[in-house]
């Protein structure tokens, strides 16, 4: 398999799917990039070769690294920052959600959603189903407020589920993205 | 005969005592900012004290102000008086000895049990937000940051609506 390749995804409605199976695997095994369609825990390389379907945040970072093209159902291509703009549409937190993603695999780390885990990225070192305890990213937006109510949540999720739950914010200022972690602390 | 508390004077929103009643309860700095004989009290330290029945708290004219007055003179001037005096007590009775924070907001620098205040720093800093009201990114921020120039641990203590208290210690993570 080469090393460099570029996949080619198709955008249906705001959903984006990868059709080539020589794709799908690629981009699965390569960074843990979207979920084979009707495929719920990965193992072979058999269950990758279907399609997958990204989520906008994956494929805007595939695009930037140069990796994914998108094109419409006609064939023609559509730009990052057209892809942006529907994204947004998609997700009132977007563009913030975007910026703690890119941080995070810029960093190195497999991210993955966290929706069932009750944040919104699950973060592996290494990958789903290599290591078992992913941490849990829950990102709120630069000009919104914190509730306290977020914080017990952060920290009741830590204690019992014995997973790692951090608050990512942006730093209105210098955009750059702070992570904090809160612990129930008996006094 | 139970010992007379000694007697406090409220002057706006300011309370102060001087002589050796002043002493007693600076003991050792656990109380107040002792100045030339005059030791300053904090609202929340005057409320603990006096609903403890270790102070008494009268106008510069002689009358006696109680707990409840007191609340209420504190709270014209500051709208957290409450939800600041529920964590200084709870600390407090858990046997911390609670100081001032810096800056505005319900903030204190907190000190290990059997610290020797003077002598070392504080331990914690301790930031109380209650149910309902919320807080800046921004400000956490400039907390968690105060809190790690100055080597202390950052507690949030979380208040509900009937006063319970919860804490959660706030690190920032370099991922």
């Amino acid at each position: 398999m080469p090393k460099y390749h570029v996949s080619e995804a198709r955008l249906l409605g705001s959903r984006i799917i990868v059709w080539n199976p020589e794709d799908s695997l690629f981009l699965y095994k390569n960074g843990f990039y979207g979920k084979p369609v009707g495929v719920s825990k990965p193992k072979t390389d058999e269950d990758l070769k279907t399609q997958l379907e990204l989520s906008p945040l994956e494929a805007l970072y595939l695009m930037e690294k140069q990796l994914l093209k998108v094109k419409d159902l006609r064939g023609k291509s559509i730009s990052k920052k057209r892809l942006f703009e529907i994204a947004k549409k998609s997700h009132r937190r977007f563009n913030d959600l975007y910026l703690v993603y890119k941080d995070l695999r810029e960093k190195g780390y497999v991210v993955r959603p966290g929706l069932k885990f009750g944040g919104d990225f699950a973060v592996y070192l290494m990958g789903p189903g290599i290591d078992h305890a992913p941490f849990i990213v829950h990102v709120i937006p630069q000009n919104e407020k914190i509730d306290p109510v977020e914080i017990v949540r952060a920290g009741r999720l830590t204690h019992t589920v014995r997973k790692k739950f951090v608050i990512a914010t942006i730093d209105p200022q210098s955009k750059e993205v702070r992570y904090y972690m809160f612990m129930w602390w008996k006094p | 005969m139970t010992e007379e508390p000694p007697t406090a004077v409220i002057e706006d929103t300011e309370v102060s005592l001087t002589g050796v009643a002043a002493e007693k309860i600076y003991q050792g700095g656990k109380y107040g900012e002792l100045e030339k004989g005059k030791l300053k009290l904090m609202p929340v330290e005057a409320l603990y004290l006096v609903k403890q029945g270790k102070l008494k708290v009268v106008d510069p004219e002689g009358v006696p102000l109680d707990f409840q007055e007191l609340v209420s003179r504190f709270s014209e001037k500051d709208p957290l008086i409450w939800a600041r005096f529920l964590i200084y007590q709870d600390l407090r009775r858990r046997g911390y000895t609670v100081k001032a924070g810096y800056g505005k907001g319900a903030v204190f620098r907190v000190y290990r049990r059997g610290a020797k205040i003077g002598s070392e720093p504080a331990r914690y800093l301790v930031f109380g937000v209650a149910e309902g009201e919320t807080f800046d990114v921004a400000f956490l921020a400039k907390i968690a940051d105060e809190a790690r120039s100055s080597q202390k641990d950052l507690i949030l203590a979380v208040i509900d609506r009937q006063g319970d208290i919860t804490y959660y210690d706030v690190s920032r993570v370099s991922l």
